[in-house]
């Protein structure tokens, strides 16, 4: 099959590996430190000393926003893990068992979906109380619906292949062929679904954080930031614009991500 | 007289669809001694495949077997609890599918489909599982079989793909293989060098074979004895010669009268008018009897009973019951 070039994937990885650079740079070394106040030098315009100026307290925005992005990693990957193991494992049992197994947990999901996902963050924030790991917990709940039916869906087409009955005639148990010949088969559409919700978390995460219910201080979070910063929107607006932009940024790498896979998954069939 | 390896008594097997409950198939009875080969010939929606299907266990989610007996070697296969039946098929009974492309698992290399039996139901090394593989696909043909483990199914040919699926069914030394139409879906070359296969596969395996075909070439060549099933049920058996020189039933004369012959140059070809019922038109009597040139007035009511032609050769006719002969 000759490769075919698709620009936004290129694109999508290009900015996704930068901010990922830019992250693992952000653990070892910042400009400033980034919870260092300077109260000489509040909402400083960007000079050589402060690239990006420096916010309310003095701080260099530079390294918050560096800082910022280990959050952002933090959270997407453990909430896509969450979503992820817990939605295949409902998926695959639906999708694979059919009959009633498939009714239960179709009717589950169902009732997932009916929650707008915000909403139900919010309100399973509100139960368990604010931090880092109640939001990777909401967020991840929130996209368990969206994996459960992918891969419910990928499983009831290569469920009635041949070669899975080939395998049932080979001796091969429910969970060998779940795992080894089935799930290898569902991965694919699965890498764009894991991508979407990646970003779908980044967003999420800053919105909740925008309303003080995410990340709370002192973890750096570039939705709280967006939130500190809005006050100043006339008097210091780069740091609303270099904060937006990175959310932006991130969004839509992963985005351009997803839509480059889904492309190249198309070509496939 | 032998014990059988695989035999099934009055088998019923049904589909439940959204408007009620059909028969797909209807007291199959037969059986499979050690070392023999047995066709199944019908046209296509007979009930060829579900018949294999329900011995293996591998029934579509909607069918089931409503009441008889499979018996491996004495042993009730519908009887037995999921993980004994895990046990036997692959080692003990296995199959080849029609088509094997969609028979293999696009993702996994070749090598790993085979030894993957061999993983399952023996206390193999690695290593010995790896020779044990590369030996059985010489065994089956391919001759570059080092090369060849670790490609993946799309990069093989047809012929070859269909020679890792034997190489699959044959790996564990099963009692009985259940090959289903293993030639249709491969060229008319490929298919003759198949059959040499089975051939050879025959001679020194000594294994049974079940072989599901609507060519009756094929069947001439591998089988020695032949199930012609027609609307879900066996309507005649014997051995292959007695079946291919003298046909009893209207519908294997028709079947046998339609093979395409050089002695045949010029003329039409015959063919049965009419197809199959299908499920939701079956009624009581003889499936057939719509489409058959001797029909009796008997034969929309009644489904005959079996009348035993000579030795092993049974048929399920009307016209050859006591007291038929004189309503002629």
């Amino acid at each position: 099959m000759a490769k075919e070039k698709s620009i936004p994937f290129y694109i999508g990885i290009g900015i996704v590996s930068f901010l990922l650079v830019v992250m693992l740079i952000s653990i070892f070394y910042t400009p400033h430190d980034p919870n260092a106040m300077d109260s000489t030098n509040r909402l400083a315009a960007p000079s050589l000393e402060h690239p990006f100026g420096t916010d309310n307290f003095g701080r260099d925005i530079l390294s918050r926003v560096m800082e910022g992005s280990q959050t952002a990693f933090i959270i997407g990957i453990s909430a896509v893990s969450i979503g992820l193991i817990i939605g295949f494992i409902l998926g695959a049992s639906a999708g694979y068992f059919g009959g009633w197994v498939d009714e239960i947990i179709s009717r589950f999901i169902d009732a997932m979906l009916a929650f707008p996902g915000i909403l139900l963050a919010i309100m399973l924030i509100a139960v368990f109380s604010t931090g880092m790991t109640n939001t990777i917990i909401a967020l991840g709940i929130m996209s368990i619906p969206s994996f459960a039916r992918i891969t419910r869906s990928s499983f009831m087409q290569y469920k009635k292949y041949d070669f899975v009955k080939a395998s049932i005639a080979k001796g091969a148990g429910s969970i060998r062929i779940i795992f080894h010949h089935i799930l290898p088969n569902a991965i694919s559409p699965t890498l764009v679904a894991v991508a979407l919700s990646f970003s779908g978390a980044i967003l999420s995460e800053s919105g909740l954080s925008y309303l003080g219910l995410g990340v709370q201080p002192p973890d750096p979070s570039w939705g709280r930031m967006l939130k500190e910063a809005q006050p100043y929107i006339t008097s210091a607006p780069w740091y609303v614009f270099i904060t937006g932009v990175a959310i932006t940024l991130l969004v839509l790498g992963f985005n351009l991500l997803a839509d480059g896979l889904r492309d190249k998954q198309d070509k496939k069939a | 007289m032998q014990t059988p390896i695989l035999s099934i008594e009055n088998m019923d097997v049904s589909f439940q669809l959204s408007d009620g409950k059909y028969k797909a198939l209807e007291d199959i009875s037969f059986s499979v001694f050690p070392d023999e080969v047995v066709g199944i010939v019908g046209e296509s929606g007979c009930g060829k495949s579900l018949t294999s299907q329900a011995i293996l266990g591998i029934l579509p989610k909607n069918a089931q077997v409503d009441h008889g007996e499979i018996a491996y070697k004495n042993n009730n296969l519908l009887e037995m609890k999921e993980n004994d039946w895990q046990e036997i098929r692959g080692s003990a009974l296995s199959m080849i599918f029609q088509e094997p492309m969609t028979a293999l698992n696009p993702l996994l290399t070749v090598g790993k489909q085979i030894s993957e039996v061999l993983k399952k139901h023996t206390n193999l090394s690695k290593k010995t599982r790896k020779q044990k593989t590369i030996s059985m696909m010489k065994e089956v043909g391919l001759s570059r079989a080092e090369e060849l483990y670790n490609s993946y199914p799309h990069q093989l040919s047809g012929g070859m793909q269909q020679r890792i699926v034997i190489a699959i069914a044959l790996i564990a030394e099963p009692d009985l293989i259940i090959a289903d139409e293993p030639t249709t879906a491969l060229d008319v070359t490929i298919q003759a060098q198949i059959l040499e296969l089975f051939r050879k596969l025959k001679q020194y395996r000594k294994t049974s074979i079940i072989f599901i075909s609507h060519d009756w070439g094929v069947i001439r060549h591998i089988c020695d004895r032949v199930l012609v099933m027609y609307a879900g049920r066996i309507v005649e058996q014997g051995s292959v010669t007695e079946i291919i020189s003298n046909p009893k039933h209207p519908y294997t004369k028709g079947l046998i009268q339609s093979i395409p012959d050089h002695q045949k140059k010029g003329e039409e070809l015959y063919t049965i008018a009419g197809k199959v019922p299908s499920l939701k038109e079956r009624k009581g009597g003889c499936p057939f009897a719509d489409r058959c040139s001797s029909r009796l007035d008997i034969c929309k009511q009644q489904f005959p009973e079996s009348v035993v032609m000579e030795g092993t050769h049974t048929v399920k006719c009307h016209l050859y019951l006591k007291g038929a002969v004189e309503t002629l």
